[in-house]
């Protein structure tokens, strides 16, 4: 399990919670979990969803109590941007790639982990909805608006639409 | 990933990003990470095994408490009036039938 998954789940982890030191901290507390509640997985073959579910209710938790966010679509992006920006362990040299994840770090959390999900870990709609507890049409549109919003922001300066 | 009708190219970025990690991070981590698994195995086979023996003793006190409660319990048994009644009507049984039976009646006491 740890051989299998330990990398994919730091990648989502950081591109969730942006600081290393973070992610190595929300990385040992989700193996944590997936050791306690092994025993509840019913179906081997989701293994992969679980670990991923986990992962990001553990994400969303560690940024709920440091940023205090109230929501999954309630939250300040400035506090990712400034994490990102004051990082050590961020590389400033490409200035679009830079870009790229601040307009990621823009999006509301739930087309942010959508858009991860899918655009970096290339998960299925079905796992997607399956992780954060929505459905394959809502993961679909989440993916798609993300998509629209990160173009935008890169060609125009502003992430719009605003949905 | 897919192609997008979108002003902007998305495989221009790919999948780069600007997260970095530390030299030599991830073999570091695998080997922490298999470290706290086997230090949460053993804890949990410590707590399974300290809850068997828990139980264990337990069991033996309830049995220990139930013994020796019907130890302390435990009296002379005393005869009551029916067994007086039975014996007194096996006497008179006894009579009856020596009575009549002929070769106890006609033996010479």
């Amino acid at each position: 399990m740890i051989e299998r998954f330990h990398r994919p789940l730091y990648w989502h982890i950081r591109r969730m919670v942006v600081s290393h030191e973070d992610a190595e901290d929300v990385l040992q507390n989700t193996f944590v979990q997936i050791h306690v509640h092994l025993k509840d997985l019913a179906n081997a073959e989701q293994v992969r969803s679980w670990v991923y579910r986990i992962a990001t209710n553990e994400a969303l938790q560690w940024l709920r109590q440091k940023h205090e966010f109230i929501s999954l679509d309630n939250e300040d992006a400035s506090t990712l941007l400034n994490t990102l920006a004051t990082d050590p362990h961020t590389d400033t040299g490409d200035e679009l790639v830079l870009k790229f994840q601040q307009a990621v770090l823009r999006l509301p959390t739930m087309q942010r982990t959508v858009f991860n999900l899918r655009y970096y870990d290339e998960l299925p709609y079905e796992e997607i909805a399956g992780i954060t507890k929505s459905t394959v049409g809502a993961a679909k549109t989440n993916y798609h608006i993300a998509k629209e919003k990160i173009s935008n922001y890169i060609t125009h300066g502003t992430i719009t639409p605003a949905i | 990933m897919e192609q997008s009708p979108l002003p902007f190219d998305f495989n221009t970025v790919g999948k780069k990003t600007p997260y970095l990690t530390p030299e030599g991070y991830f073999e570091r981590s695998e080997a922490a990470l298999k470290a706290q698994a086997r230090l949460l195995n053993n804890r949990s086979r410590t707590t399974l095994r300290r809850w068997i023996y828990g139980t264990a003793a337990s069991v033996v006190l309830l049995l220990s408490a139930i013994a020796i409660k019907n130890i302390t319990n435990l009296k002379p048994q005393e005869a009551t009036p029916a067994v007086y009644c039975q014996n007194a009507n096996a006497t008179e049984d006894w009579h009856d039938f020596a009575e009549a039976d002929i070769f106890l009646e006609n033996m010479d006491w």
